[in-house]
């Protein structure tokens, strides 16, 4: 006579584990859903720090420029040296985390707008009047900004927020 | 083949800036005559460990890079492939690649 389980067998198995399954799965479901929305929060405090770093720079960047600074390298020119090495660790840690960002190009025109032409150099001159440095410098914060932005709501689409296209 | 490593933060500052050496001991201008050309001259291949400074401005990085590809010093066969750069900051090696116009 054989061993094999039966039909009956088979279904009074599945039955019986059916309870356990349900939980396994559901927690399993859960789990990621929940380990999405801690990864989703933690990328948000990363961007939302890197844009008051941004900021910040935007800000350094105005006083160093826009006024008779002799001192053409010291503490306020290393400061925005240190901050915006900030920043591109950021993007690091955030790219580590999931968010891919890529290389970022809108960060390296920010630098070069900041610290490049005449950023440290005894050809310093005040930009207070330079209207065309300046209508540079603010679209190029804000493009980074909305670059992380952009990534952020195209890697966790909300349903119930309406997806615009920011390119 | 022989090979130069040359880390910023160690050989020359922990805080480089400037670029020209009017505007600092530091600044891309001392580096480029100082520690690159020569070793991009006279050794095989030549890394440079960029991690470990404070922070490079882009003007410092473009008197050290620029600077030589303004020159046409990379007009040399070879001299493209005779130079690494390491650093953890993709950012920061995107943008010596700009300078350089080349993917080194």
């Amino acid at each position: 006579m054989c061993d094999c389980p039966t039909l009956s067998d088979i279904s009074g198995f599945i039955k019986d584990a059916l309870p356990f399954i349900s939980v396994a799965v559901g927690w399993f479901v859960v789990s990621s859903f929940q380990d999405r929305r801690e990864r989703r929060k933690e990328i948000r405090a990363l961007i939302d720090e890197s844009k008051e770093i941004i900021e910040e720079v935007y800000t350094l960047s105005i006083s160093y420029y826009c006024r008779d600074n002799k001192e053409y390298i010291g503490e306020l020119s290393q400061k925005i040296e240190f901050k915006l090495m900030m920043i591109s660790q950021y993007l690091i840690v955030i790219n580590q985390a999931g968010l891919k960002t890529g290389g970022s190009q809108e960060l390296i025109d920010f630098n070069q707008i900041v610290s490049g032409d005449r950023f440290e150099t005894s050809n310093y001159t005040e930009r207070f009047d330079d209207h065309e440095w300046r209508s540079e410098l603010s679209p190029a914060s804000q493009e980074l900004i909305m670059h992380l932005e952009k990534k952020y709501f195209s890697t966790f689409r909300m349903r119930s927020m309406p997806m615009h296209d920011f390119s | 083949m022989e090979q130069k490593i040359i880390n910023v933060a160690k050989d020359f500052s922990r805080f480089p800036s400037g670029r020209y050496v009017t505007d600092s001991r530091f600044s891309g201008e001392a580096f480029r005559e100082k520690y690159l050309r020569p070793a991009l001259t006279k050794y095989d291949q030549v890394i440079i460990e960029m991690d470990g400074t404070l922070g490079y401005g882009s003007s410092f990085l473009d008197e050290v890079f620029g600077g030589l590809y303004r020159e046409g010093f990379f007009k040399k066969v070879g001299m493209y492939q005779k130079l690494k750069i390491h650093t953890k900051n993709v950012v920061l090696k995107n943008e010596i690649r700009s300078y350089l116009k080349y993917n080194v």
